[in-house]
């Protein structure tokens, strides 16, 4: 094994807290502290990209930077929030398909399958070296598997918007050199989905009476 | 300067010497965070103490499975501080002897002689916690098997005077995300294993929730006084482990002069009481899992460790 640099090290340090925050979701059975995982996972991410600005020296990424702890860490939670604030406790409690110790174990095999199909691919970013591409991959198969275990349209959002992070995040750590337009552009589909869901939920809301998606099977006619 | 077998003494002596204190310290320390007066800081040895003046009461139907148990236990503890930079960071004569994993078996056997004692009293406290214990410890080995691996990757070696040096060569192998997750493992089992708060609660006399607390019931006399004392070691080296070969390599003795070893003694003194001022911190901070809901704590640890072995291996650290 290589010797390791220090921007590899905090760099890989970050990556590990991005990956972890989405493992933490995983075990989470609360809407309310997933959005506050999702708040710290995406500040992870802003922080990773400044960290990158730092290091290739481009004032886009710093934008990036600042965009996205606007958009992510305060708007988005902030509309969650307004999604969620009037439900009763019982409501913010989060329907398992599978149970929180099997979810994680299935997370951990995933994770392994990330890291094992990406790293022979070689691709490198300047501040991991080897995990970038694994890192993106591992979060957006755990937000898959967030999406396809917990039966909450709220938490289904949530999984969602980390998926978009897993996204941006492998954006940001393999092309640190990409143009601003890019990255904005990054910003924008996650905007109408946003708005789409948010919508959503709210009419899910209204016709059911409930966010636990386990009951729409009974509307079948 | 001393001699190489002397420091060797010394870093079983100062386990045996300090041990207790460290457990006083904490309990002290989260008396106060609790905002009660809370036992002196010397209770341990006062408690030891006393249990050696107390007669033995043995359980009619107990082999000697049952007497050998503590010193089996007590013994074990004593050896792992040969293996393992207490003091010094260069390998004493016997620090060969056994690897990281040499360690482990040792106090796997601990755990294994004062379970099987427990056994053997066919008491049903004692068995239920000899029980919750085995099941408990089957789920904490393979996480520490994972965090060994990392380090094996990490150092090329799991000699822990080793694996020491390399962590002192760079303050960046300490941040490497491997290192760090095998860190986090490895103080979750930590946890675990010292019976604290989210996993047991040390302080409390509610057999409910005991796990590694309840062997003990049968006990009495001075075997009382070695158990008491062996898990106040068990808790001092796995402290020992944690600082020294996980986190915070510096400090430790690099040549034999009185002064440094003296200087070694202190700061690891010290880097005690930082550890145990964030143990003081989580335990009043958290409540106590259910005891169904410790194998996600478990789970917790395992992925961590995996993660890091993943991130070694494939991830290039």
């Amino acid at each position: 094994m290589p010797e390791p640099t220090l921007d590899a090290a905090y760099g890989g340090a970050l990556a590990a807290i991005f990956l972890l925050l989405q493992f933490g979701l995983l075990r989470s059975p609360v809407v309310d502290d997933q959005v506050k995982i999702y708040i710290a996972q995406s500040l992870a991410a802003a922080v990773y990209t400044a960290a990158a600005g730092i290091r290739v020296g481009g004032l886009d990424l710093y934008v990036l930077a600042i965009l996205t702890v606007a958009f992510k860490a305060i708007t988005i939670p902030l509309l969650l929030g307004a999604l969620t604030r009037h439900l009763d406790d019982a409501a913010k409690e989060v329907p398992l398909a599978l149970n929180v110790s099997l979810t994680l174990i299935v997370g951990v095999i995933l994770t392994a399958i990330a890291y094992i199909t990406t790293t022979p691919l070689h691709v490198s970013g300047v501040l991991l070296p080897d995990a970038a591409l694994a890192v993106a991959m591992a979060v957006s198969l755990l937000s898959l598997l967030l999406i396809a275990t917990r039966l909450n349209s709220i938490t289904q959002f949530i999984g969602f918007l980390t998926l978009d992070n897993a996204v941006y995040f492998g954006t940001v750590a393999i092309a640190s050199g990409l143009p601003l337009v890019l990255g904005i552009l990054i910003f924008f589909p996650l905007l109408i989905a946003v708005i789409v869901f948010a919508i959503l939920v709210r009419l899910l809301e209204r016709r059911g009476a409930t966010l636990a998606i386990d009951h729409l099977t009974d509307l079948r006619g | 300067m001393l001699s190489d077998s002397l420091l060797q003494a010394c870093q079983v002596l100062t386990l045996l010497a300090f041990a207790p204190l460290v457990s006083g310290v904490i309990s002290r320390l989260e008396a106060m965070i609790q905002s009660r007066h809370g036992p002196s800081i010397f209770q341990p040895y006062y408690d030891i103490l006393k249990y050696f003046r107390k007669e033995t009461v043995v359980p009619e139907h107990s082999s000697w499975i049952f007497r050998a148990g503590p010193y089996v236990s007590f013994t074990a503890y004593l050896s792992v501080a040969l293996l393992i930079p207490v003091l010094t960071n260069f390998p004493l004569p016997l620090g060969y002897m056994g690897d990281i994993l040499g360690g482990a078996f040792l106090l796997a056997l601990a755990g294994f002689a004062i379970g099987l004692a427990a056994l053997d009293t066919a008491s049903p406290y004692a068995g239920l916690g000899s029980s919750r214990a085995a099941s408990f410890g089957a789920l904490i080995e393979p996480t520490l098997i994972f965090v060994f691996f990392t380090t094996a990757l990490v150092s090329h070696t799991d000699n822990p005077y080793a694996m020491n040096a390399t962590l002192r060569d760079s303050v960046v192998q300490v941040f490497r995300p491997a290192h760090l997750l095998a860190a986090a493992a490895f103080f979750l089992m930590l946890m675990a294993d010292t019976g604290r708060i989210p996993v047991e609660s040390s302080s409390s006399t509610l057999e409910f929730g005991m796990i590694d607390e309840a062997r003990l019931f049968e006990y009495s006399g001075p075997a009382m006084a070695l158990l008491r004392w062996g898990s106040a070691m068990k808790q001092f080296l796995l402290y020992v482990l944690f600082l020294n070969v996980f986190f915070f390599p510096w400090g430790v003795a690099g040549n034999a002069e009185i002064t440094t070893v003296l200087i070694s003694l202190g700061s690891l003194l010290l880097k005690m009481l930082g550890v145990g001022l964030v143990i003081v911190v989580i335990e009043s901070a958290f409540a106590k899992l259910r005891l169904f809901k410790i194998t996600e704590f478990m789970a917790a640890g395992f992925i961590l460790a995996v993660l890091a072995v993943l991130d070694a291996y494939l991830g290039g650290g």
